[in-house]
């Protein structure tokens, strides 16, 4: 009996690693590998043919030290919050209406939600690049209605970048959020009504904080590829509006400098990683928390 | 005197569906009142019109002489304890009873005294601290109604608040309701289709069928006294037996033709047209059950009949009676114990009497009053 018991646990435990052994196996090869590298190649030297030398060296760590960078991870940092918070203002109240939007009108919305990603991603930001042109109809538009003058430049500043950034990562904002306010539990707006909550306090101290889980998995998929932008900034930035990742470019393609550019890169997962890793520890310790309270369960 | 809450010609459509139909209610002040009813006859429809959330098509909502219809549910002196409870998961026990009163603009320190006042009376004093999810469903259920109540509202708007418990907890809550009820005298609306509730809980109910009312009274009445053949057939286990009204022997009473099982004598102080289709409404713990040679009173009406089932309960005993070409059912509480007697069985012959006054009369119409029919 308890021999049968252990044998069958056993081999839950074989079906579970077989179960999960694609995905750690695919994890292992095409993330934690290549970020182990990315860091790896950060210590290396240079040597003058574009390649990695033997060795190891701190040099392009204190090339980190360009006088140029801090303004350029300020940029890039600040761009990718504002983009999240742009994108996650727009999202949230939509995630709400299409939550509460009948079945079949939902799932209409839905595909409009995805839709532009029909049309390849550079195409879609040569196309906001023509809208934004001096001769283009956002700038026609702005000067029809004098909002704008002849010289005001729409593109190649920071400004652009946003746009196209809020742009682009709207639908990633969208989906998760949808998906938590989908399992939302609506009753609680209108426990909240009656008892005498307008509708925005409602929303705003019942929906929101029951949408948390949607808002910090939004709050990932827009930040962390935000700080990752490359193809944008280039195309729309322009060279006053780079940011990090058009430097690493710069870096692998025109300096043929890979620890230089290692370095940049690690700086920026650094960046993405640790409040991850503060961030996981102190669910950890809640959780922890919680459960010992929770006795009564 | 014009009644504490009042509802008139209330309506509500969804496309062609008619989901409440012209109801008119009144409630008195501080009195359990149950709407009662089997799902999809409208009463959860009426409570969320009371509760603000939906607008009736039609029809107007008093509340103390107050016109409420058009109202939004914020501002309504009224507040709501839902089905599943609808506590906020993110905030503590005390968090969410505060909840009303912290969006009311009260001081915190007064809100502080006044969740320890609700947690006193919900006897939950211990659990301030705790989340939603860390409380068993009794306790769920009473912060949700102290979260109703803090407000103080003149209305408490109940919404099936013991489906989700399971039946010991269910007779515990319903004492505790009761307690509750002792203590703070709000008026409260119970929405319910479990009649033992409505009947156990409330001091007058209304019968809902189709989004109308069909009978609003005391539980004795319209346990005793159904006005439909749906409220008889509804409230309790009952024989409703098809026949034609008769002469009338003596005042108050009807002889009433049941067919297979021939004449029979039933209280009735309404005005009858002989000839009329009518229903018997005949309760089966009224009927006694005997041997066929057993002593009856002279007054008492008197069927025979051929036992063919029986289900033993502890506290009594059902019978199915074949008499004539209807199958009756009939209970039988355990007076002494039923090990002493010799028990009937399926296929004893058996004599079934039950006193005229116990014959309940009602139209043969299906759903309209009796009033309405008999005169």
């Amino acid at each position: 009996m308890k021999a049968g018991g252990g044998d069958g646990l056993l081999k839950r435990r074989g079906l579970e690693i077989l179960l999960t052994a694609p995905s750690l196996i695919w994890m292992g090869l095409f993330f934690a590998l290549p970020t182990f590298l990315v860091f790896l190649i950060a210590f290396r030297p240079a040597d003058p043919w574009g390649g990695v030398g033997d060795g190891f060296t701190l040099e392009s760590w204190a090339r980190l030290g360009n006088p140029a960078y801090p303004l350029i991870f300020w940029r890039t940092l600040w761009l990718s919050a504002a983009t999240t918070v742009i994108c996650l203002v727009l999202a949230v109240p939509v995630a709400y209406w299409l939550a509460r939007l009948d079945r079949g009108l939902r799932r209409w919305m839905l595909i409009l939600v995805i839709l532009p990603f029909w049309t390849n991603f550079l195409i879609r930001i040569f196309a906001w690049k023509t809208l934004l042109h001096p001769e283009g109809y956002v700038k026609e538009l702005l000067l029809f209605f004098g909002f704008s003058d002849a010289q005001a430049q729409l593109l190649y500043n920071p400004w652009a970048v946003l746009i196209v950034l809020v742009y682009s990562y709207l639908p990633f904002a969208i989906l998760p959020l949808y998906a938590a306010a989908e399992k939302f539990d609506f009753s609680l707006v209108e426990a909240a009504w009656d008892l005498g909550a307008g509708r925005l306090r409602a929303f705003w101290s019942v929906f929101v904080p029951g949408i948390s889980k949607g808002l910090l998995t939004a709050f990932l998929i827009v930040f962390v590829p935000a700080l990752g932008s490359y193809a944008i900034p280039d195309i729309i930035g322009g060279t006053s509006s780079e940011m990090i990742g058009n430097r690493i470019a710069q870096r692998v393609f025109t300096d043929r400098n890979l620890p230089h550019a290692s370095a940049l890169s690690a700086l920026l997962a650094l960046a993405v990683l640790l409040p991850m890793v503060a961030y996981l520890v102190q669910l950890g310790r809640e959780q922890r928390r919680l459960r010992k309270e929770g006795g009564a369960e | 005197m014009s009644a504490f809450i009042e509802l008139r010609g209330i309506t509500k459509r969804y496309g062609d569906a008619v989901a409440v139909d012209g109801v008119d209610l009144d409630l008195v002040k501080g009195e359990v009142f149950s709407l009662l009813g089997p799902s999809g006859c409208g009463k959860t429809t009426l409570l969320r019109i009371l509760a603000g959330f939906i607008m009736p098509d039609a029809g107007t909502v008093r509340v103390d002489g107050v016109d409420l219809t058009r109202v939004p549910a914020n501002q309504r002196p009224i507040n709501t304890v839902f089905q599943n409870y609808a506590l906020f998961p993110h905030l503590s026990v005390r968090q969410n009873i505060a909840f009303g009163r912290k969006i009311a603009g009260v001081p915190a320190a007064q809100i502080r005294r006044e969740v320890d006042r609700m947690l006193d009376l919900i006897q939950m004093a211990g659990h301030a601290d705790k989340r939603p999810h860390q409380i068993s469903g009794g306790q769920k259920q009473r912060v949700a109604i102290a979260r109703a109540l803090i407000n103080e509202p003149r209305l408490l708007l109940l919404d099936e608040p013991l489906a989700a418990l399971d039946l010991k907890l269910r007779q515990h809550m319903l004492l505790e309701l009761e307690r509750i009820h002792r203590d703070v005298g709000t008026t409260f609306l119970y929405v319910t289709h479990d009649q033992g509730e409505a009947m156990g809980l409330s001091d007058r109910l209304a019968v809902m069928n189709g989004g109308r009312v069909e009978q609003i009274g005391a539980p004795a009445e319209v346990y005793e006294a159904p006005a439909t053949r749906f409220v008889a057939d509804f409230i309790g286990d009952t024989n409703i037996l098809d026949g034609h009204a008769g002469s009338r022997p003596r005042p108050d009473y009807l002889s009433v033709e049941l067919g297979s099982l021939g004449r029979v004598l039933a209280w009735c102080d309404r005005p009858v047209a002989a000839g009329k289709t009518l229903h018997l409404c005949l309760r089966p713990e009224k009927i006694r059950l005997e041997r066929p040679n057993g002593g009856v009173d002279d007054d008492w009406n008197r069927v025979g009949g051929t036992i063919t089932e029986y289900n033993y309960f502890g506290s009594h005993t059902r019978f199915v009676v074949r008499a004539g070409a209807l199958d009756l059912s009939v209970v039988q509480p355990h007076r002494r114990c039923f090990l002493d007697e010799k028990p009937f069985a399926p296929g004893d012959p058996v004599m079934l009497s039950w006193h005229p006054d116990d014959g309940y009369v009602i139209p043969g119409n299906h759903g309209v009053p009796a009033e309405a029919v008999l005169q």
